[in-house]
């Protein structure tokens, strides 16, 4: 199939967020809330614009400035980066409405709370921005330049509660990422030395053999685990997601962490040839298994109910790294754990960002998110507790959510090709999530012991409650639709591509 | 039609859309809420209706929805399907209008509804799933569905119980979701199939096979309780009523033992699970699961704690009939599905009916509550009989076809499982019923809601009394399309292909002839007044045509063509019923006596209050004394005699006194004891022969291997109704205990039903069995000599007579074992035992009447000398005095004895006559104890009590004319005048001087001490080792809790806490500073260059 030339929507999810957050900084306090929602519309538009179009027509490129790829910079949109850009598109809508309530004028006199909300919609929106770059990038630096605006403004974002302790986490994010993208740079720079392009899809076609190759690809991993917070790499981002105020903690842990899984994605199957990546595929799986299990364990000695989930992160991120190893087998159980992998990373942010969510607005009415005193606000949140018992199926990887079907096939390929450990770390990881997220469910069967100890004021604003939900069913509801999400990943996969080449000849 | 891919969908949205509906509503609309529960719950049966039919007529419903690549949303309406989905659709149903009458004005219904809803929704699903990734799906929907519900009441209690639940089955749920996963990698589709994906892969694979069978099993063992993954089922029990209800019989365990037959017969196909030897080892398994459930419920004290761990081991019958290896067990095993739903939950329902009604939570506390609750207890009843497998509950059925696949499969040990089980579960079950309905209130019940119209809501007795219904019909009509039973055989006769023999079937059916109708009557008539009884509306009219209930059986008995059949084939296991020779002559004396002894009831207990309550279970024990000899097949006889077994206990303990109560406990337990005997003997003779019929398969029964077991069962079973030695022992108590008419059919009809079997289920005139003859031919005797013995030093007239009974059936015993000695001489024992069973009846139901009867006639006037004249003869005849209808059967007996070889005949030249002089001297003794004391003023009786015990009289003595021509034993008058010999005369006069010499010592106050023997005699010793045997048990059951062997855990599990908290702490420290990080990052990057170098 051709690719069809110049998609301008595919620039404007790029541009929109990024002209909405100059003019939010430059405009100030009220205009930001409203730029906020005119650029989620229209990156929510952009993005169905873009995925109809790649499912119409197939991948779909966009040479910047008209000048072709080689030297020229590239956008490109196949069936995964769709499916991310959907992803970002989605959480990012709902978690910009939550955040006019969140950070609206009714939000507890902190002092602060002006300061906060004028910061954030620029933030947010240049870390949306860079997203959504970083996701339809065709080359290596490129994704760099995302990957690095990326964290820049997640920083920005999680020093934003102005505490001291969100501080430090932020310094220690930073110093984090900094590292990792440094490394991922060296990579880049070994590729780029080697083989003279940046495209991915020519690096691909080029890149087949030669000594750069195994150490471009050991930067990279490691730079991109570090970023990505795979264990024991991720010191950083408990305190950061667990400090960072709610709507924030949901994007870095929904959908930041996921853009530098994402490049690492790509890479290994795009651009790293088999017999270069198989070697190590199992160092990434080792890691992710230690991570589900470290992450579980951790989450279930949380006290915080933040803490907790951001442990939970940690260990959900280890079961996208067990996709390397699965997948190292080649046939269709390599295609099934890509695709498992991929319905992982989405079912995980949809949940995710609802559970982060549910706990802002926990906070927001107790003043805490103490695990003990949950019960005392169970009986005035009944739908807060409902999404956040929708939300721990998901991250339970219980049916009907897209996290089961993902196991599932995670599951499968596992024992298809003899790798019963990995079964059994994945079977594991659900027990221990039961484990954890029962400490939270068991609130809302428990009667209050003191009501009256609950900081604040009447209910928390519908919206809050609301979008929480809304993000937890529709990790249910993606569960019952992954057929054609995996329909759609198919386009221009890695899986498909050999058969276009035997076709065109 | 397109719409039949969507029908399985729909299915399943019918409670799923009210699910999220009730969600959404407010707490307070109650109205909205209930309207969407029902019109849900009918709409799922109005589709249910559909998918049966359809799939009865072999149409296919299917919904399939791709959800990944080779991964199929698979829902498919096959038989086994639509079994469980319509148990899950009617039970959800019922189980609604019961929830919210018992959830009326407690909190978070919304919650409890929702949940409730979404719960059956992954029943239908699990029902309804056609691969096992649908399977699992709706599995694990289900746990979370469920822990809601068991959590509903929000105290310490059931949240903790929540916690276990979850940690249980989502522990379960991960094996299974382990296992599934591997066999999908195995079996890309798997698909339910019957197992032709699975069988068809290589030999290699086999070893992975068998461990994820294992893994199957252990994550569906969690939710079907199998021991030791039971453990959270008990402690569920904190659940409101409805739920455990719900859990119980339908949704959690039942979808466990649903997925296990699903993974037997559908994932691995039986034949290849059997090739991997897997079957077996499951009903090791199960049968484990079910003696330690029954044990452990025995003591369990809470009334909902026993019933489920006596879910735990009912649950396990269906493991155990897919895993032994023959059809008619799977047959079992897939109906238990159903049937133990419809006991289970109706169980439960009472259980919630007493706690909601009175507070009572406890056994303990259930003292006389069926005088407040009857109608509940009276559900809890046939649920408990049924878990005891007593036809024609549901339960029997069941327990049939389990025992008879076993024997197929040759898997005898599965006898002794369901024999155990049974025995456990009456154990546990019927003192239960025995403080309910036997005992006397305590007092003030805990909780007293304002009594209404009836004994507790509407809203509560109505689903009860349906489910309690439903468990009875199924099983009465098991014979019916569409039931249960029917379904199951079709599933396994289309579905698995695999033949079940038709025990049942009769070739040629019979036609329906006036004296087919007369057949029904005879059962329908008691049945109807035993309705009429149960209201107070026409009570005296009630009473009257309850005393002449047995009209139309007296009526069949004389006017009746011998060889009429009545084929009922949707009752039971198809009835036959019918008249030979043999019922001929047993239906005359039983009817009769019946007969007459109701209208003596009538009279006897005029001012009884109870008299209805009397009635009821006298009925019912004539139903059962009359069902026996019409039967034809062994399944009828065996409900006919379970039923008249049970009732009878009710006339035993009438009177309500501590002799009643402790007579029926004895007779109890012997009851159920032989009760199990028969069913493993008739199960075996079933298979034996082929047939359920007693006239089919004769000559195989008699060359069975199993002979000797069947005989030997029927030896015991029907030697305890019959009184042999030392099964005799509830007879002298339970006899005198029971009011005088009851006393009468007691020792004069239904003891004989003891004979009756063993004439209808042993090969006589087939084989010799020499062995089994000498048994009952010198326990015959020992029974008669030690019944006249003991008996003669009674005190108590009624006592006498019931040792006389036992003397008495010894000696039938010994016609009998001269059957089962000499084959070819049949034909001429036959009569002889006939007309020996013939005369019993009459004079001992003659001379029980005349102790009621006796003390009228105190005066010295001619009428109370006919009167004393009226007493005297019976007893005469029965000690064989010559001219009377005694002295006839003796004759016959001896002529019949000799046949036997010559030793015996030796021994029955001197001990014969000595029998006649033992029966002479109790008679004696009887009359002694019984003559109307002239001081006394004479009682007056109604004119009912007179005539019938006249009409009685009139026809002992004209017993002979009463005899069938067709007997063949020739003409009367000519029989009676033969018995006029020295043969006959002198062991009566030598019992006549002993007695005189007895009285004129009394007389002279030279008493002889006899040793006092206390009615009963060898109970004294049985009791002891019993009671020896109970502390030993609970020594062993309970003392290692009080020694403390169990471990002290608290202390050392929290400083093993403790201890891995600091670890992981201090690990995270470690991990969460930069040198480590350089460090690890390090080492990675060198270990992946060395790695990439070495590659």
């Amino acid at each position: 199939m051709l690719e069809t030339y110049s998609d301008p929507w595919l620039i404007c999810s790029i541009a929109a967020p990024l002209v909405a957050s100059v003019a939010a900084f430059v405009l100030g306090d009220r205009s930001g809330a409203r730029l906020g929602i005119v650029a989620a519309a229209v990156v929510a538009f952009a993005a169905a614009a873009v995925t109809w179009r790649v499912w119409q027509y197939g991948p779909q490129t966009y040479p910047l400035g008209n000048w072709p790829a080689p030297p020229g910079i590239a956008l490109r949109a196949d069936g995964l980066s769709c499916a991310m850009l959907l992803m970002s598109a989605g959480v990012g809508a709902v978690v910009s409405i939550y955040s006019l309530a969140y950070f609206g004028e009714s939000a507890p006199g902190d002092q602060r709370s002006q300061s906060r909300r004028v910061l954030f919609w620029p933030l947010w929106l240049t870390l949306w921005s860079a997203l959504n770059a970083l996701f339809l990038s065709a080359d290596i630096f490129n994704l760099y330049v995302a990957l690095e605006l990326l964290t820049l403004a997640a920083v920005g974002l999680v020093a934003l509660a102005g505490t001291h302790t969100a501080i430090e986490a932020a310094l220690r994010y930073l110093l984090a990422a900094l590292a990792g993208s440094l490394m991922y740079l060296a990579g880049v720079a070994l590729l780029y030395a080697a083989y003279g392009t940046l495209d991915i899809a020519s690096l691909g076609r080029e890149a087949t053999a030669g000594p750069a190759l195994p150490s471009a690809l050991l930067l990279v991993m490691l730079g991109l685990m570090l970023k990505t917070a795979l264990f024991p790499f991720h010191f950083w981002l408990p305190p950061a997601h667990g400090n960072a105020p709610a709507p924030v903690s949901a994007l870095l842990s929904a959908l930041v962490v996921k853009g530098s899984f994402y490049i690492l994605l790509r890479l290994w199957f795009d651009l790293f040839p088999t017999d270069v990546t198989h070697l190590i595929a199992s160092v990434p799986a080792v890691l992710g298994a230690a991570a589900i299990v470290w992450g579980s364990i951790q989450a279930l000695r949380a006290e915080r109910l933040k803490m907790l989930v951001a442990y939970s992160t940690v260990a959900q991120l280890g079961y996208l790294f067990l996709v390397f190893d699965l997948a190292g087998h080649g046939g269709d159980t390599a295609k099934a754990a890509w695709n498992a992998g991929v319905l992982f990373a989405l079912a995980h942010a949809l949940a995710k960002a609802a559970l982060f969510l549910a706990a802002g607005t926990i906070l927001y009415v107790a003043g805490h998110d103490r695990i003990r005193d949950l019960p005392d606000v169970s009986r005035r949140l009944p739908v807060t507790f409902f999404a956040i018992g929708v939300a721990s199926v998901s991250l339970m990887g219980l049916p009907p959510t897209a996290a089961f079907v993902a196991k599932w096939m995670m599951l499968t390929a596992a024992l298809a090709n003899g790798q019963v450990w990995l079964a059994v770390v994945v079977i594991l990881g659900g027990l221990l999530a039961a484990a954890y997220l029962y400490r939270v469910l068991a609130a809302a069967f428990t009667r209050p012991g003191n009501e009256q100890a609950i900081a604040n004021h009447g209910r928390a604003p519908r919206v809050l409650e609301y979008t929480a939900l809304t993000l937890a069913l529709s990790s249910l509801v993606l569960g019952l639709a992954s057929a054609p999400l995996i329909d759609l990943l198919a386009i221009g996969s890695p899986w498909q591509r050999p058969t276009e080449q035997a076709a065109a000849p | 039609m397109i719409w039949d891919d969507f029908i399985p969908l729909l299915t399943l949205l019918t409670s799923l859309v009210p699910a999220v509906l009730i969600f959404l509503l407010p707490e307070g609309r109650r109205g909205v809420r209930t309207t969407l529960n029902m019109a849900g719950a009918v709409l799922k049966l109005a589709f249910i209706a559909l998918m049966l039919w359809g799939t009865f007529h072999e149409h296919r419903f299917e919904s399939r929805f791709p959800v990944v690549p080779g991964v199929d949303f698979l829902l498919r309406a096959d038989a086994l399907a639509m079994f469980f989905v319509t148990l899950s659709g009617v039970l959800w149903f019922v189980t609604t209008i019961y929830a919210i009458a018992y959830l009326e004005g407690s909190p978070n219904r919304n919650r409890f509804f929702g949940f409730f809803s979404l719960c059956v929704s992954a029943t239908v699903g699990i029902a309804l799933a056609g691969n096992l990734f649908t399977f699992v799906m709706f599995y694990e929907l289900l746990t979370l569905s469920t822990y809601p519900l068991v959590v509903h009441r929000e105290t310490d209690v059931s949240l903790r119980a929540g916690r276990v639940y979850l940690a249980y089955t989502l522990a379960g749920g991960a094996v299974l979701l382990f296992a599934a996963t591997w066999l999908q990698s195995l079996v890309p589709s798997a698909e339910f199939d019957q197992g032709v994906s699975v069988a068809g892969l290589g030999i290699e694979h086999y070893g992975a096979l068998r461990v994820i069978f294992v893994l199957l099993i252990a994550g569906l063992g969690v939710k079907a309780a199998l021991v030791p993954l039971h453990g959270w089922l008990p402690l569920a029990m904190v659940a409101p009523a409805p739920v455990s209800a719900l859990l119980h019989a339908v949704a959690v365990v039942k979808a466990g033992a649903f997925g296990i037959v699903r993974v037997v017969y559908d994932v691995y196909g039986i034949d290849f699970a059997h090739a991997l030897a897997l079957t077996t080892p499951l009903a090791i398994w199960a049968s484990i699961t079910i003696v330690y459930g029954s044990v452990r419920a025995l003591f369990q004290d809470d009334l909902k704690r026993r019933l489920a761990f006596s879910t735990v081991s009912q649950v396990s019958f269906i493991a155990l009939g897919v895993a032994v290896f023959g059809p008619s067990s799977t047959v079992g095993g897939v109906v238990h599905l159903v049937h133990q739903g419809l006991m289970k939950i109706t169980l439960f329902f009472c259980a919630g009916n007493l706690a909601e009604t009175l507070g009572i939570h406890k056994i303990t506390e259930m003292h006389g509550v069926a005088r407040r609750m009857p109608w509940t207890m009276a559900a809890f009843t046939v649920g408990a009989l049924g878990m005891m497998g007593v036809p024609p509950v549901v339960g029997f059925i069941s327990k049939w076809y389990l025992a008879a696949g076993a024997i197929e499969a040759s898997q005898f040990w599965v006898l002794i499982v369901l024999a155990t089980s049974s025995a456990l579960n009456a154990a546990y079950f019927l003192p239960v019923l025995y403080v309910a309905w036997f005992r006397a209130p305590r007092g003030k019940w805990l909780l007293e809601k304002p009594r209404r119209s009836i004994e507790t809501s509407w809203g509560l007795l109505l689903p009860t009394l349906t489910t309690a219904a439903l468990a009875v019909s199924m099983g009465l009509l098991a014979g019916v399309p569409f039931s249960p039973l029917q379904w199951a055989l079709l599933i396994v006769d289309r579905v698995y292909g695999r033949a079940v023999v038709d025990w049942g079937f009769a070739p040629g059916s019979a036609a329906w002839t006036f004296d087919s109708s007369l057949v029904v009557l005879t059962l329908v008539a008691p049945l109807v007044a035993v309705s009429l009884l149960l209201t107070h509306r026409f009570r005296a009219a009630a009473l009257w045509f309850a005393s002449l209930a047995a009209l139309p059986a007296v009526v069949l008995a004389f006017c009746g063509q011998p060889g009429v059949a009545v084929d009922l084939p949707w009752v039971l296991l198809r009835m036959h019923l019918g008249l030979d020779m043999t019922g001929q002559v047993f239906l005359i004396f039983t009817a009769l006596l019946w007969l007459l002894a109701g209208v003596y009831a009538r009279g006897y207990l005029a001012n009884d209050p109870q008299a209805p309550r009397f009635f009821r279970f006298f009925l019912l024990t004539m139903v059962g004394n009359l069902g026996l000899v019409l039967s034809r097949d062994m399944a009828s006889f065996y409900l006919f005699f379970a039923i008249m077994s049970f009732s009878s206990y009710g006339l035993i303990v009438h009177s309500g006194d501590g002799k009643a109560l402790r007579a029926g406990r004895v007779y109890m337990r012997l009851v159920v004891f032989g009760e199990i005997a028969l069913f493993v003997g008739m199960s075996l003779a079933t298979v034996a022969r082929g047939s359920l019929l007693f006239d089919q398969g004769v000559a195989q029964l008699a060359s069975a291997g199993t002979l000797n077991a069947i005989v030997g069962l029927c030896f015991v079973g029907f030697g305890i109704k019959a009184g042999l030695l030392p099964l005799h022992a509830w007879l002298p108590l339970a006899h005198p205990a029971a009011p005088t008419p009851a006393s009468a059919v007691l020792s004069g009809a239904m003891i004989e039903a003891g004979l009756l079997g063993w004439l209808r289920f042993l090969p006589f005139g087939q084989v010799s069995l020499p062995g089994w003859a000498e048994i009952f031919l010198i326990v015959g005797l020992a029974t008669a000599f030690y019944g006249a013995i003991v008996g003669v030093t009674q005190s108590n007239a009624k006592v006498v007579l019931a040792y006389s009974s036992i003397s008495q059936m010894g000696l039938l015993a010994l016609g009998v074992g001269a059957g089962l000695m000499a084959p070819a001489a049949w034909p001429v024992i036959a009569p002889a035992v006939l007309v020996y069973a013939l005369q019993h009846g009459l004079n001992k139901g003659c001379l029980f009447l005349s102790i009621g009867v006796a003390p009228t006639a105190t005066a010295a006037s001619w009428r109370c000398r006919l009167v004393k004249a009226g007493i005297v003869l019976p007893a005469l005849a029965l000690a064989g005095t010559p001219l009377t209808i005694g002295a006839v059967s003796k004759s016959e007996l001896k002529y019949a004895l000799s046949v036997l070889p010559a030793h015996w005949n030796f021994a029955f030249d001197v001990l014969l006559p000595l029998a006649t002089v033992g029966t002479s001297l109790l008679m004696a003794r009887f009359l002694y104890l019984v003559w109307p004391d002239s001081d006394r003023a004479a009682e007056r009786v109604t004119s009912a009590v007179l005539v019938s015990w006249l009409a009685l009289l009139v026809s002992s003595i004209a017993a002979v004319w009463l005899i069938p021509a067709s007997a063949g034993v020739g003409a009367p008058a000519s029989l009676l005048m033969a018995t006029v010999t020295w043969d006959n005369v002198w062991p009566l006069c030598l019992g006549g001087a002993i007695a005189c010499s007895a009285w004129r010592m009394g007389r002279a106050k030279r008493t002889l001490n006899f040793p006092a023997i206390p009615a009963g005699d060898v109970l004294v010793v049985w009791q002891q080792g019993s009671r020896s045997i109970n502390a030993w048990v609970r020594l062993l059951i309970r003392q290692p809790r009080r020694l403390g062997w169990t471990l002290p855990k608290k202390p050392r599990a929290l400083f093993w806490r403790a201890r891995l908290d600091r670890l992981i702490q201090d690990t995270d420290t470690a991990l969460d500073g930069w040198p480590w990080v350089g460090v690890v990052a390090w080492i990675l990057l060198v270990t992946c260059l060395l790695l990439s170098r070495a590659g």
